[in-house]
């Protein structure tokens, strides 16, 4: 049976879309579900073997990026996530959902709320840049990059365990022959979608 | 209306935990150009307000977990009124009262959602310390000019030297009452001082026949239903000058008639009906054209200029310009996949062509534009995915801002089948001062009063409200919910309500429409422009579904009346009608316009000036030698015409939602321009793809606006086909920015390039199927001088590519392969990159030629008629696989092409013209280097291939020029027999991306 990822939406989130088709193309069963949903049928979560944070510009990015997403995670899906977590599901935040997870506090290393150890900043130019970018990845466990021994045209920020952080887009990198892609952002949700077939 | 101090009004202040903070390198620099030399250090840090009743370990909560991070920084929260701090110098920035401020929308939804309930009001300001070099300080006055020339855009911005009290807006503000003027007995004097106070820009002849309208029915008129026809027959709604009679003086032998009766029928809708294009599906209609795509999707598009309001305040004049184009394509049911734009700043100093030494004033508006083009984009998840930037002294005060956006559609989905009975909803947006008569506003030549009285008109985007209006509407649509849909953009409610209910006529209240703040005048609420609104027609029993989508999605609603079928419109205001006008008086009513149009006095042609210039390049390059060469190609790749522009194209997402198959940037490093975009969107299964391109040339335009509109059609086609399009399924928008119509020399350089326009469509065979018009872009400054910018027509292309896979780009791909240019190659100097640096070059040594030594002299690039007969055989070289790059040559010709290939595919070339036959005089040469031409390109065609390519190519002209290089090797160039020339690689791909044209984007 193809694992079931539940893809978050809110105000703002625009790779929802984006990342959904990656995890078509990798196997999975993929659900665009917004957070005012969720709110009232917490229980969905327990429906998913995946969890994707998306990337865009939740809530306009007002007082920081993914800083009011995270509220919303921290303030009604704490538990929740929690449970899918300690249940060994793989779970991925990509730019904006990066910075969502760390800031929620969920990720391991960080606790929930003040006692942050670790968050994300600004690049050194301090804004935005469009570009293509090829990284090799280091060997590690984790269980998204596990294997990927050609170079991914994409950085990954931080990658340990079952979780997947990471500032660029692979979602947008899943097609070869493509202006500047070759298609290699598909491995890291393949990997993640063996993994959790396997759950 | 600022709160009276210490009600409950509290401040956090956001400092930096690493030691010191981190100072603006950027606020530095430009303290320093306005002659603040001792400036060394500005720390900004964020200011949050908020009022109401709240407790201290509720503000503590608020500080530690909406406004700070424990990472990197601290915050210190204090009530109002807050003590000046000793020993620091500070500037505070708020905005004023009603400016859009969504992250303080976003504060109060947020405190709630963290159970701080007593928060009523939020609002956000900035904190400016600044530091002096050795202990010296700014006086007072050096801390206003600071504020007011760097920090604050007093448009939407105020500030105080110390703390600042913020703005809230007044909620108790009285309704008020409409006014009534007394227009039926109005005499010419009076129609004239209520046009002038009400700032309507209506004519003596459009004056009349509104005071006939309220004297047939013999009564007065309402402030609401006067700027509500002041609105509809706006230049900018109606479009009054191409609909004008406008008599011909002198354009006999021009091929003009000597009465034009409506540029738009006679010109531009009579080729596309001409063309009669079955793939045609909307043109001229809805909100934006619409084409068939393939067996399941059709396509959208839709281009305009929001110049005036980007003039007053470039941030938002940008930002919401992306964000109105972006409701057009929503205007016709389908989901926007790509955003263009195409934007035209002025020079400071007209020979500083690499731009190194632009004035705050103009970075001002560069910046500003640049970053609210990438604000709205990338905030709604649309990838900028092509455009373009220009420059030209003339742009100075009157910067274009062309938008573009392209939408996909499931086939039939956008019904226009409103009936009587269906409600109307306005969705989106809460509705405040924004845009008050922007309408009449953008038709209107601009002088400095135009800033003061602009104030509360400014319109600020909120992309986040469009991304959820944006993702209600495409499953609105699905569901099939909604009779017709229509975007409120110019003229706000008025504009949309106003022609939806053209035909049937509405009943309409509008008390309930949510506000930004109370205090809004009935008419006020009818025309504001305020943002991200749309305006559905929902049956009565969808009404129901509809709401609960709203309320799922946090979308704000309202249902404002119904369609009546009575041809009347009806506005209330809590029951009191405000409006009730004959719908078609409305539509129909306005007399047309009656304009003169005269060619100017034509300059002689200077035969003493040719053999002078040719004389001149001849001396030049026997003294400096291939030096000379060198340097003209490193000069026109830095030229601002030609230049990568990487630092705003980089700002901009071009790949979200996965379908950029050709973006902004050619090769595997992303280093060399594209002349489209090619887009594959998900859901299309065909594999097609959608190509986007423009043409524009404002050089051209000056000189010659026939010449230039067929270049700039020319150009766009080109382009669209460089990269794969099929030449029979090219459709263009036309978006004509002009100076006062009024001016009868305006009005003839607009119909030469209307005719023009015509002429080409007629022989690509490429239908108009939207278009646009801009006028009275003209400023007068503070001497009374009046500035025009040049005649500016941007044509802007969408095209079909049969099969993504065989898109091509503009990089070099493989080294041997044989490099052709193909085309009617006919370069001119006239008007080109190459003549603007050699007429800079030259004008100091000869001081008797300077005034007749004129390279940039002319009518630019003439037209090739043989242009169209080339892009089908090109095309078909294309789907047969025989060619591995193209790229089309435009400013700076050539030999600029050719480097571009170069950089893009990082790789050398060996090139020699001599089946070109060259005279081997320097005026032959520059000129085939550097000349620029239509319907020309440079293709590089497989191994193995060439015999094929040729008899695909036909009668066309193709001349073998050479072979791809390998990798990071030279351009080679041999001209004649005698003159070799060898650029590095690494030299024109550092004059192409040279950094000091950036500008210091915020």
């Amino acid at each position: 049976m193809k694992p079931r990822a539940l893809i978050l939406h809110a105000a703002g989130i625009n790779r929802d879309n984006d990342v959904s088709q990656a995890l078509s193309l990798a196997g999975a069963d993929p659900h665009i579900v917004h957070v005012n949903q969720l709110k009232t049928e917490k229980k969905l979560f327990s429906n998913f073997q995946m969890l994707i944070i998306p990337g865009g510009f939740s809530y306009g990015d007002a007082l920081g990026a993914g800083k009011l997403f995270a509220l919303d995670i921290a303030s009604y899906f704490k538990e929740e996530v929690n449970a899918f977590i300690e249940s060994g599901k793989p779970v991925m935040g990509i730019c904006n959902g990066f910075q969502t997870l760390v800031k929620s506090g969920l990720l391991p290393g960080g606790e929930s709320g003040i006692q942050k150890s670790c968050t994300l900043t600004h690049n050194e130019r301090k804004r935005f840049e469009c570009r293509w970018v090829s990284l090799s990845l280091p060997k590690s466990s984790c269980i998204w990059t596990k294997g990927i021994v050609r170079i991914v045209r994409c950085p990954v920020a931080h990658g340990e365990g079952r979780f997947l952080g990471l500032m660029p887009h692979p979602e947008n990198n899943i097609f070869p022959g493509r202006n500047g892609s070759d298609g290699s952002g598909l491995l890291l949700f393949e990997n993640g979608v063996r993994y959790a077939a396997q759950l | 209306m600022p709160m009276e101090i210490g009600q409950n009004i509290f401040r956090f202040t956001i400092k930096e935990l690493q030691p010191g903070g981190k100072s603006s390198a950027v606020i530095v620099r430009n303290a320093q150009r306005i002659g603040l030399d001792k400036v060394c250090a500005v720390h900004e840090s964020d200011m949050y307000f908020v009022r109401g009743n709240i407790a201290p370990g509720e503000l503590d909560l608020l500080g530690r977990f909406l406004f700070s991070d424990p990472v990197l920084t601290a915050f210190s929260v204090e009530e109002l009124p807050c003590k000046a701090e000793p020993g620091v110098q500070y500037i505070e920035v708020g905005y004023h009262v009603g400016v859009t401020d969504s992250v303080a929308e976003e504060i109060v939804r947020a405190a709630r959602e963290l159970g701080v309930t007593g928060v009523e009001a939020a609002a956000t300001g900035k904190r400016y310390a600044i530091l002096c070099r050795d202990g010296m300080s700014l006086q007072n006055e050096e801390l206003a000019r600071l504020a007011e020339k760097v920090l604050v855009n007093p448009v939407v911005q105020r500030y105080a030297i110390g703390p600042i009290t913020p703005a809230f807006p007044d909620e108790s503000a009285p309704r008020i009452p409409s006014e009534f003027f007394n227009i039926h007995e109005m005499n010419d004097e009076e129609l004239s001082a209520l046009n002038l106070r009400q700032r309507s820009a209506l004519s003596m002849e459009e004056l009349h026949a509104v005071r006939d309208y309220f004297r047939a029915e013999n009564r007065p008129c309402s402030d609401a239903e006067y700027e509500m026809i002041a609105q509809t027959w706006s230049e900018h709604c109606i479009h009054k000058t191409f609909k004008a009679k406008i008599r011909v003086e002198g354009g006999e032998e021009e091929g003009l008639p000597p009465v034009v009766d409506n540029i738009l029928l006679s010109y531009i809708k009579s080729a596309t009906d001409a063309i009669s294009a079955p793939w045609v599906v909307s043109a001229f209609k809805d909100n934006a054209g619409i084409l068939a795509f393939d067996e399941e999707h059709e396509i959208s598009f839709k281009v305009e200029t929001h110049n005036h309001p980007s003039a007053i305040e470039p941030f938002g004049g940008a930002n919401t310009g992306v964000g109105g184009v972006i409701r057009d394509i929503l205007g016709v049911s389908a989901k926007p996949i790509a955003v263009t734009d195409v934007l035209c700043f002025g020079l400071d100093d007209r020979k500083d062509f690499s731009l190194e030494n632009q004035s705050l004033q103009t970075l001002h508006i560069q910046d500003g534009v640049i970053g609210g083009v990438q604000d709205y984009g990338n905030k709604m998840g649309i990838p900028t995915v092509n455009g373009g930037i220009h420059y030209h002294e003339h742009y100075m005060s009157n910067p274009l801002v062309y938008c573009g956006c392209a939408g996909i559609a499931p086939k039939g989905s956008h019904p226009s089948a409103q009936k009587i009975g269906d409600r109307i909803f306005v969705i989106g947006g809460k509705t405040g001062r924004d845009g008050i008569r922007g309408a009449t506003f953008s038709s209107m030549t601009m002088n400095n009063a135009t800033f003061e009285h602009a104030g509360s008109s400014v319109q600020i985007g909120a992309p986040l409200v469009e991304k959820k209006v944006t993702e209600i509407i495409l499953s609105t649509r699905d569901k099939k919910l909604y009779s017709a849909i229509t975007d409120c953009g110019a003229g706000g409610l008025s504009s949309a309500v106003g022609e939806m209910t053209s035909d049937l006529g509405g009943e309409i209240e509008i008390s309930k429409v949510p506000l930004k703040y109370a205090g809004l005048a009935p008419w006020e609420i009818w025309l504001s422009e305020a943002q991200e609104r749309m305006v559905l027609a929902i049956p009565t029993e969808n009404a129901a579904e509809f709401i609960a989508l709203c309320e799922a999605n946090d979308v704000e609603y309202c249902d404002i009346g119904y369609f009546s079928g009575t041809g009347r419109l009806v506005v209330r205001y809590f029951g009191d009608v405000i409006i009730d006008l004959e719908c078609s008086f409305l539509h129909k009513g306005i007399p047309q316009r009656q304009l003169i149009a005269r060619p100017a006095i034509r300059k002689a042609v200077n035969n003493e000036a040719a053999m002078l210039k040719k004389a001149i390049l001849e001396q030049a390059c026997r003294s400096e030698g291939n030096i000379f060469f060198e340097n003209l190609l490193i000069g026109v790749l830095r030229h601002h015409a030609v230049h990568a522009k990487e630092h705003a194209i980089r700002l901009y997402d071009h790949e979200v939602q996965g379908a950029t198959v050709v973006g902004p940037f050619a090769g595997y490093s992303q280093t060399g321009p594209s002349d489209a975009a090619v887009l594959a969107p998900a859901e299309v299964k065909s594999g097609q793809g959608i190509v986007i391109s423009n043409g524009f040339n404002p050089r051209y335009g000056e000189a010659d606006s026939y010449n230039a509109a067929f270049s700039a059609f020319d150009e766009a086609v080109r382009n669209a086909v460089a990269c794969g399009a099929d030449p029979e399924r090219i459709a263009v928008i036309d978006n004509f920015c002009w100076g006062d119509p009024k001016n009868p020399e305006n009005m003839y350089t607009l119909l030469r390039s209307a005719q023009a326009c015509r002429e080409a469509a007629l022989i690509h065979h490429s239908p108009f199927v939207s278009g646009k018009d801009s006028f009275n872009n003209e400023f007068i400054d503070e001497k009374g001088n009046r500035r025009a910018i040049p005649p500016s027509l941007l044509i802007s292309a969408i095209g079909l590519v049969p099969d993504v896979h065989k898109a091509v780009t503009a990089d070099f791909k493989e080294a041997e392969n044989s490099i052709y240019l193909v085309g009617e190659f006919c370069p001119v100097l006239s008007a080109s990159v190459a003549a603007q640096l050699l007429d800079a070059s030259f004008s100091e040594q000869t001081a008797v030629g300077k005034a007749k030594l004129d390279f940039s002299g002319g009518t630019g690039p003439l037209p090739s008629r043989k242009a169209p007969q080339l892009y089908r055989a090109l095309h078909r070289a294309m789907q047969n696989s025989l060619i591995a790059s193209c790229h089309d040559i435009s400013d700076g010709g050539l030999l600029t092409a050719i480097a571009e290939m170069c950089i893009a595919g990082e790789r050398g070339a060996s090139i020699s013209l001599e089946k070109l036959k060259l005279s081997g005089s320097a005026w032959d040469a520059v000129l085939t280097l550097f000349g620029e031409t239509n319907g020309s390109l440079v293709v590089e065609v497989k191994q193995g291939k060439e015999e094929d390519f040729i008899k695909e190519m036909g009668s066309n002209e193709c001349v073998k020029i050479g072979a791809v290089g390998e990798s990071n090797k030279n351009l080679d160039l041999k001209i004649t027999g005698q003159t070799l020339l060898s650029f590095s690689l690494g030299a024109i791909k550092t004059a192409f991306h040279v950094q000091s044209i950036a500008g210091g984007v915020r």
